[in-house]
């Protein structure tokens, strides 16, 4: 397995060598009630290291990174400008790291700006290029290119993510999880289709997963995305409701970017562990217990969210 | 009761206790049904469906009382749809939709998918009358595209998410495709092809993520990649570096009680930047909470509260469910705007769910679409 890591937006790359390093900085901090963001910088790290056998090498946690994974994939509002992308991709090649574009899902009215993206990364790669999709009409544009590699991104890999049940003994639970364990692209039908369009890697979360069609072919190659789950991400922004009347509860044509200075908690969801960021809800899982199935695959990446 | 409206363009959703005799006669058509195999429900329950619906009372569950109802619905000309379209989707699940699409494929008119791999069995099988279901998520004229150049679907069923020039446009490029819309959201307020939380579990936790969301939020200032060099700077105490990193709530009331405490310790600096937070929030929030901010700052008594008096408006409570009521004023003005579309139909997603308009002058926030 490969270590890259996400980096969701411009400031979290700008700050890469600071969230990766001094840590300890934060432990007389991990105690009191912070943003779960902060623990889990200090927590994924850990385990990171805790669990380095599965990269299948002894080395700093900076020779075991391999690429970046650059864009935000909630909300078609926050994609990165062209300038952004260069300085990412730069740093990239400097470190011989390789670098994949991740696109959020997108509506008509950033279809073209997105389409300028595609030919600016087109151009900007000398060689394949790698990026993420999460919506169908992106992976169209995708999958027309020959220089372009596709990805299933989160959002192409629909699921049932159980937020409250799990909390509560349900007798029907323990029965239905051999359903909600498995996935769609474990249907060899689906992996076929997408082969025969070029795509051969998907994305998945740190959710109980049963993985075992990954040793069969069509094969594919997995993009485990920690420790971070999205919940639910909406065209309808509780954040830019919180800011504007009430038409803005869809930033359709435009938003303000409050969700730059503002996340949401909820209340009574210590239990449930969900929050906001941007326009999606998201809970954690950091406990790195990986099958030897997923680890064992060379090609098959770590995707570590090291900040949202 | 006889509303007037146009019945042979709805495409009505039906569960065992719908009383489709009754839609006939108004003039519907057109019709889509669940059906879960009894076995499938004893070992599994409903909340793990084979189409949208998590609840028992939304399905058939009776081959016999299915055939029955198409037959019903045949005789007077009308077409009926299955659903298969579930968000969560496997091997276990893709067998048993299959075994129901054999059961029942001589004598549906359409199919629902709502994931490739059934989209792509159906191919495979030739079968033609493929719908394609909202999950889908066709945000965009390219997703439509390659749906329509993989599956050539008769039908295809929109978000509820979208703006009115978004489906004239998609319309208008596949004149040939039936485009059906949603005529109100049945309280489903996320995106449904990317909102993933379990439904159904009624008995045991009655809230949907959207509703418990919705009624549960307090803001707070977003956490910062940069928060280390807080933590790093020996010139603050370590009290105020663990206050720059804790949660800092932005919810009203925690800001009022900042707001008099800087009040109080003559900290003008603190006061006037709590009160810029919160004089930032929209008036339509600030009007939930008129009489208790009213009666917080005239108690303060400072200049710098009277713009934000100014700004307060005592108005209607702010309620979300607003949007998906069924006001058939609002109703009447959206077919409207559709009219001249031949190839537009109006999704009414009433499987277990009751279709009760109710009259009343048009009002915005009484609308599916924003208009």
């Amino acid at each position: 397995m490969k270590l890259y890591l996400k980096l969701n937006n411009f400031d979290i790359y700008r700050n890469i060598e600071s969230l990766l390093y001094k840590n300890t900085v934060i432990v007389p901090f991990l105690n009191q009630e912070i943003p779960v963001e902060y623990k889990i910088v200090f927590e994924s790290l850990q385990q990171i290291k805790n669990n380095k056998f599965i990269f299948f090498q002894h080395s700093t946690l900076k020779s075991l990174i391999k690429g970046i994974y650059f864009g935000n994939d909630s909300c078609e509002h926050l994609m990165p400008n062209f300038r952004e992308i260069v300085e990412v991709y730069n740093f990239c090649r400097i470190h011989k790291w390789n670098f994949v574009f991740v696109f959020p899902p997108i509506s008509e009215n950033q279809i073209t700006n997105a389409k300028e993206i595609i030919l600016f990364l087109e151009d900007l790669i000398e060689k394949e290029v790698e990026i993420v999709a999460n919506d169908y009409g992106i992976l169209n544009l995708l999958i027309s290119s020959k220089k372009i590699k596709p990805i299933l991104g989160i959002h192409l890999i629909k699921r049932i993510k159980p937020v409250f049940v799990e909390h509560i003994d349900c007798k029907s639970l323990s029965s239905q999880k051999e359903l909600l364990n498995h996935i769609e692209i474990e249907v060899d039908i689906l992996r076929e289709f997408y082969k025969k369009n070029g795509i051969s890697r998907f994305s998945i979360e740190n959710i109980d997963t049963d993985l075992s069609f990954i040793k069969s072919s069509p094969y594919f190659y997995a993009d485990f995305y920690y420790p971070y789950i999205r919940i639910s991400t909406s065209r309808v922004c509780n954040i830019a409701g919180l800011f504007n009347d009430k038409r803005n509860f869809f930033p359709d044509k435009k938003c303000i970017k409050y969700c730059k200075k503002i996340g949401i908690e909820f209340k009574n969801s210590i239990a449930f562990k969900i929050f906001q960021r941007y326009n999606t809800i998201f809970t954690t899982n950091f406990n790195l217990n990986l099958p030897k199935e997923l680890y064992a695959k060379k090609r098959n990446r770590l995707i570590w969210e090291i900040f949202l | 009761m006889n509303y007037d409206l146009p019945y042979n363009k709805f495409i009505f959703g039906i569960a065992p206790d719908s009383d489709i005799s009754d839609l006939l006669k108004k003039g519907v058509k057109k019709f889509f049904f669940g059906y879960i195999p009894p076995d499938f429900i004893k070992k599994y329950s409903t909340q793990v469906s084979i189409n949208r619906r998590y609840r028992d009372y939304e399905q058939f569950t009776d081959i016999e009382a299915v055939h029955k109802v198409i037959d019903i619905i045949h005789s007077q000309n009308g077409i009926i749809d299955l659903a298969l379209n579930p968000m969560h989707f496997n091997n276990k699940l893709f067998s048993i939709a299959v075994d129901v699409f054999n059961q029942l494929k001589n004598k549906i008119d359409g199919v629902i998918v709502s994931n490739i791999t059934l989209a792509n069995y159906l191919k495979r099988e030739n079968y033609k009358n493929i719908v394609i279901s909202n999950l889908f998520g066709l945000y965009n004229i390219e997703a439509i595209k390659f749906i329509v150049k993989q599956f050539n679907p008769i039908r295809i069923i929109m978000p509820r998410d979208v703006s009115i020039d978004y489906i004239q446009k998609v319309a208008k490029i596949f004149s040939d495709i039936d485009i059906e819309i949603f005529l109100y959201g049945d309280s489903c307020r996320y995106s449904e092809s990317c909102c993933y939380p379990e439904h159904g579990y009624d008995s045991i936790f009655f809230n949907n993520l959207c509703s418990y969301t919705f009624e549960n939020i307090i803001p707070i200032k977003r956490p910062v990649p940069h928060f280390k060099q807080y933590l790093f700077d020996k010139k603050i105490s370590y009290n105020e570096r663990k206050e720059l990193v804790s949660n800092n709530y932005l919810d009203i009331d925690s800001l009022m009680t900042k707001l008099a405490q800087s009040y109080e310790n003559q900290n003008f600096n603190l006061f006037s930047k709590y009160l810029k937070y919160i004089s930032e929030f929209d008036e339509n929030y600030l009007s939930i909470y008129y009489y208790k901010l009213k009666f917080f700052l005239n108690g303060i008594n400072h200049p710098l509260c009277e713009t934000l008096l100014d700004k307060l408006k005592k108005s209607d409570k702010f309620n979300y469910n607003a949007f998906h009521k069924l006001n058939l004023e609002a109703i009447k003005r959206t077919i409207k705007i559709f009219e001249e579309f031949d190839n537009i139909y109006f999704k009414i997603p009433s499987r277990g769910r009751e279709f009760n308009l109710k009259d009343g002058d048009y009002k915005y926030r009484e609308s599916q679409y924003l208009l």
